[in-house]
């Protein structure tokens, strides 16, 4: 792995209960230099998000139990709103229609996800989060109004 | 005193309201009497007559203007000179009855004509009162005799207007009787002749008696072509007569009950079939050459194809909604899949192995997860089709286009090198239509085609486009060996001639189609398959 300099690896909170698939990706998306925790549904994702640090990145299966991808992604939204969110579906069309609104928008893959093209993007999704950032203020991260969860 | 009097032989009707209420010669007398003192009155009289008159709305309504009013108000005091006056003969009889009927060509309600009276009474009692004492009492009774003769005059012509009323209104009913009579014939041939359904009548030996206009257009026969001649012979296609013939020919002899409806066909003068709903209605009739068996029919042949449509449209609708949801789930353990051959490419790059067959084999997995995902998405565009986005498109540039990708992409396909001519009209044609998924159509037809043509090596593909009257016609054409089976039901889903075919191409295009609420049909024979794609010209506004 290359030297990152100032910058630490970006954390990404991936969400999907199908385990074995994600802690696969979780391991190519550590080999690719990212940091990755796993919440296995909708629920545990929230939770987690309701934690410091709030990741840098979410990737999220649409169909969960317990809360479904747009529900987390809402809510991570409403702790940090400019996180890059990531949805990976069988659902595209479905998910394309729950998050219009979402602003910026969720980048939606497909599944099967074309790994190569989804690395390089959360890549490049941290890298133009973090210099707006670095521009705008550098308490970017203070978290918002009390957040209340959204109901799947 | 008053006395009887003898009734005359022949009593005018003047002469009998006159002896009813005794008027004398001597009433004569005192009226010529009173009017010396009258007449000087006359003319305020009529102004309060008038005058009052206004304050009737119902009244009031017969004048047309000032003018009149003062032209009335002569009259009146003439008519007051002239009841005053006499002679209370013939001639004075008709002079009312004559201002009765301009009242009643007016229409001024009989009640008006009281109760004005009524004011002329009272005011000729006044003057009389006023003016002659002692003598006014035998005046009043002349005054209140020669005004009710005036009364009863006038009353008789309204009666005669009644009368003259309802034997007009007799007479507009026998007139309006005898017309609907007419009418209702002329109804009833319009009805059998301008009618939308076939009207067949046959005598007792099935002879065409009624061949109705509809049965003239469907069948191309003219009524001299068909009367009198054997209606199985002449409109039953050979194959039926043996079954539909019989039976239509017992039903018109009377030994068959008839089966009130027979679905079954014509042939035309040309040669075509066309499907026909007969509704049979017998009537027995002891005359050799009547009608008894009169069939009703109706040209089902456009129905049983648009019947045939729908069918298919329901097909793929339920088919759609089971697998759909199959197929979404399809797409978890395949990404799953996926992300496995990814992890292990990598495992076995970064262990150094790069044994071709290896390699060779992990390319195959990931090749065969990309065809899955590719029907799946295929499959659910079809099963789920988005909503069409319409807009005005060109025609040619749409084809235009379609041909151009159709040809970009060739050499994808083992062998496929056709060659993709357009023939476009010269003016474009703009129609609502969703462009992706027109264009979509054209490609699959194309690529279709264009193997098909180029599997002998080097064929011709041709997409035409045509304007019609009320549609526009696309056509791919190709040269190449033809579909197997023309009967095969190549727009079902899942059917397929193709080994690596999905099936799913020309289910789509027929979707697509259907939804533009065109057509999409195929002929099809060695070194000639024609595709053939409707889409209405809607005519707004």
């Amino acid at each position: 792995m290359e030297p990152r300099s100032i910058i630490e690896e970006p954390l990404i909170l991936l969400v999907d209960d199908d385990i074995r698939t994600a802690r696969l990706l979780a391991r190519l998306l550590e080999d690719d230099g990212f940091r990755v925790e796993l919440a296995t549904d909708g629920a545990f994702a929230i939770a987690r998000l309701a934690r410091t640090p709030v990741p840098d990145i979410l990737v999220t299966d649409f169909r969960m139990p317990h809360a479904d991808g747009i529900a987390v992604a809402r809510f991570a939204r409403s702790l940090r709103p400019d996180l890059p969110l990531f949805v990976l579906t069988g659902y595209p069309e479905l998910v394309a229609r729950l998050g219009r609104g979402l602003v910026p928008e969720a980048v939606v893959h497909t599944k099967p996800v074309d790994y190569s093209a989804l690395s390089a993007e959360l890549r490049s999704s941290v890298e133009a989060v973090s210099s707006s950032a670095a521009r705008a203020q550098p308490s970017a991260a203070a978290p918002g109004p009390l957040p209340s969860p959204i109901p799947a | 005193m008053i006395g009887s009097r003898a009734v005359p032989a022949h009593e005018t009707l003047f002469d009998e309201i006159k002896r009813y209420v005794r008027f004398e010669d001597e009433d004569a007398g005192w009226l010529a009497a009173f009017r010396a003192h009258a007449a000087p009155h006359f003319p305020r009289i009529a102004d309060e007559f008038y005058d009052r008159i206004r304050e009737h709305e119902g009244a009031h309504e017969v004048f047309t203007g000032e003018e009149q009013v003062e032209r009335l108000k002569r009259s009146l005091v003439r008519w007051m000179t002239r009841i005053c006056t006499g002679p209370y003969d013939g001639a004075y009889f008709d002079e009312t009855a004559k201002i009765g009927r301009i009242h009643v060509r007016v229409g001024l309600p009989q009640r008006y004509m009281f109760t004005a009276m009524t004011l002329i009474r009272l005011a000729f009692y006044e003057i009389a009162q006023g003016a002659l004492g002692a003598e006014a009492i035998p005046v009043r009774s002349a005054v209140s005799k020669v005004l009710d003769l005036e009364l009863a005059i006038m009353l008789e012509t309204y009666r005669d207007d009644f009368l003259a009323r309802t034997q007009r209104a007799e007479r507009l009913d026998r007139e309006e009787v005898g017309r609907t009579l007419a009418r209702t014939e002329h109804r009833y041939k319009s009805a059998v002749e301008l009618a939308r359904v076939l009207v067949v009548g046959l005598d007792a030996h099935a002879v065409v008696r009624l061949f109705n206009r509809e049965a003239e257009r469907i069948t191309g026969l003219g009524r001299e072509d068909i009367l009198g001649m054997p209606f199985v012979e002449m409109l039953l296609p050979e194959e039926i007569r043996a079954d539909h013939g019989a039976l239509v020919e017992d039903v018109a002899a009377g030994r068959r009950a008839g089966a009130d409806l027979l679905e079954s066909s014509l042939r035309t003068r040309a040669g075509k079939i066309r499907d026909v709903r007969w509704q049979l209605a017998y009537a027995p009739s002891a005359a050799d050459d009547e009608v008894v068996l009169f069939a009703i029919g109706q040209d089902t042949t456009d129905e049983n194809a648009l019947a045939a449509r729908v069918r298919q449209s329901e097909k793929l609708a339920a088919v759609g909604t089971l697998a759909a949801g199959l197929a979404h789930e399809i797409r978890n353990p395949l990404n799953g899949a996926q992300l496995h051959v990814t992890f292990l490419e990598r495992g076995l790059a970064r262990a150094g192995m790069n044994d071709p067959d290896t390699v060779e084999a992990i390319q195959v997995v990931r090749d065969e997860i990309r065809r899955l995902s590719e029907l799946v998405s295929e499959f659910l565009d079809f099963a789920r089709p988005r909503p069409l986005v319409v807009k005005p498109t060109s025609v040619v540039s749409l084809c235009e286009r379609a041909a151009r990708v159709a040809m970009a992409s060739d050499g994808d396909g083992a062998g496929a090198h056709a060659e993709v001519k357009v023939d476009l009209p010269s003016t474009d044609m703009v129609l609502d239509l969703d462009p992706a998924r027109i264009e979509q159509v054209l490609l699959n037809l194309l690529r279709n085609a264009m193997e098909a043509a180029g599997s002998a090596g080097g064929g011709t593909v041709t997409l035409r486009a045509r304007r019609k009257p009320r549609h526009v016609l696309l056509e791919v054409e190709d040269d190449g060996p033809g579909v197997a089976s023309p009967d095969a039901p190549i727009f079902d889903p899942f059917y397929s001639t193709k080994p690596d075919g999905t099936g799913l191409g020309l289910a789509i295009a027929h979707r697509i189609i259907t939804d533009h609420d065109g057509t999409i049909d195929f002929q099809s024979r060695p070194g000639k398959t024609l595709f053939r794609v409707t889409l209405p010209i809607r005519l707004s506004g």
